[in-house]
């Protein structure tokens, strides 16, 4: 105690004191922002069946013109399902992709409809809600048998942020800006803009919310470029992820390619525009920059890079279309 | 206590939280936080000023007892700070949240408080000495 007291009276103790809390904090508080995995819930198979439309057992056949047929011999129908490069088309669900360039940026519009919204599901990295626990879209498109994936809102990045999935509420902690808003998707198939704080998720699923996408911000509400858009910073071209929605069980991806010689990028302004020129009723931006990647049937179709990495980043989170 | 060389040490730290955060912006593809930019401000206002006026109005405040204790605990809180608003720019930009950086501001905030109390009591003994 006695040499405690002499250490600190001298000249640059505190200094010392004072810039090792502050090395040893600073390091924690980095840590757990960016590395150290937490596992708060593990995704039950009985919370993952209750999605589950029927099972299937897929075969495929390669076709002359480069076109896949796949049987998909569900429980409750039988299905042919023809695939190609840029496509998928079942019974129940139709998916054509565009790949488009305009003024330097390449960009690929998944055109997304399905019979039924339970056809539309998210899965966590790993099978686990939690903070840093990350995956590659294509690795959870894989385990999770999905036709077509994108990244999701990387949630487990932040702490806060309304956060439902597959009928469950995972988090309930509005985040600090008032405006910060969630995208919803009810069992009706119908996609609406939310403001945290205002609503809370326990009456979101009694109101048979199946997701939320907690991210932002809105880009369409009503078929118009959402009013909040011009308050936020969307001046930047940037790889981009959003989804929305033209009508109910009619839904469209956007994932845009940037930061490379082949891509710029799009501004959230230019994203929105590409949404209300195709009908969207509704559109919401989701993680971009490294995370956004598009995948279908069975491989990646975009090119991911975060400026200074080329290849796909691993996230916490994807939407994608399955049975 | 040399506040000249206080004042100068400020104004260095300041220069260095500007270009930090410029070099910051660079990368950061066109996402800015005002915790970073802002950074230098803190560091020339409650800083290098807050310092420049002690030198002008009560330079001999330094020389009396408790000085060292105020000047510790300030620097302190303010080292605190701007050690959480750095860190709340490089997740803001990252798009990230840290339930851990509030309290690098409480603790900041917490220690400038204390540091408050004691340079009002440091300037009260003065205004008393010279009433006598």
């Amino acid at each position: 105690m006695k040499k405690m007291l002499e250490f600190i009276r001298k000249k640059y103790a505190w200094s010392i004191i004072i810039a090792v809390f502050l090395s040893i904090s600073t390091t924690y508080t980095m840590l757990d922002a960016f590395v150290m995995p937490k596992s708060y819930e593990i995704v039950s198979q009985e919370k993952s069946k209750n999605t589950t439309v029927g099972t299937q057992t897929t075969s495929e056949v390669i076709m002359n013109s480069g076109s896949t047929s796949t049987s998909n011999h569900d429980s409750s129908a039988q299905t042919e399902a023809v695939t190609s490069d840029y496509s998928y088309k079942d019974d129940n669900i139709n998916i054509n992709v565009e790949k488009l360039e305009e003024n330097g940026t390449v960009f690929y519009v998944a055109d997304i409809q399905v019979s039924d919204v339970s056809y539309l599901k998210t899965a966590f990295a790993n099978n686990t809600y939690g903070k840093n626990i990350t995956q590659a879209t294509s690795e959870m498109a894989q385990e999770n048998n999905a036709i077509f994936a994108i990244n999701g809102d990387y949630y487990g990045f932040r702490d806060t942020g309304l956060i439902i999935r597959n009928s469950v509420l995972y988090r309930d902690t509005a985040r600090s800006s008032p405006d910060d808003q969630a995208l919803t998707l009810n069992s009706n198939g119908e996609m609406q803009v939310v403001t945290e704080g205002e609503v809370s998720g326990t009456s979101l699923i009694d109101d048979g919310i199946l997701q939320s996408f907690s991210f932002g911000p809105a880009l369409v509400q009503d078929g118009k470029i959402a009013s909040t858009l011009s308050t936020r910073v969307s001046k930047s071209a940037n790889p981009r992820t959003a989804i929305g929605q033209i009508s109910p069980l009619h839904y469209i991806a956007i994932v845009v390619d940037g930061r490379s010689s082949e891509s710029n990028g799009m501004t959230l302004d230019q994203l929105a525009q590409e949404f209300l020129e195709r009908g969207a009723t509704v559109a919401y931006n989701l993680d971009g920059g490294g995370s956004s990647t598009m995948w279908l049937n069975g491989k990646v179709i975009n090119n991911p890079t975060d400026g200074h990495h080329d290849g796909e980043r691993s996230i916490s989170d994807i939407i994608y279309i399955g049975k | 206590m040399n506040l000249k060389k206080t004042i100068r040490n400020y104004i260095i730290l300041a220069v260095g939280a500007f270009l930090l955060s410029k070099i910051y912006a660079l990368f950061g593809h066109g996402v800015t936080s005002p915790w970073m930019s802002n950074l230098y401000l803190y560091l020339l206002g409650p800083g290098a000023l807050a310092y420049f006026l002690i030198s002008q109005l009560i330079p001999d405040i330094v020389w009396r007892k408790g000085y060292r204790l105020f000047y510790n605990t300030y620097n302190s809180g303010i080292a605190v700070l701007i050690n959480g608003m750095l860190l709340y720019g490089v997740l803001e930009i990252a798009g990230g949240t840290s339930q851990i950086v509030p309290w690098f501001l409480y603790i900041g905030c917490g220690l400038l408080l204390t540091a408050s109390v004691m340079f009002y009591r440091l300037v009260r003994i003065q205004a008393c000495n010279i009433d006598k």
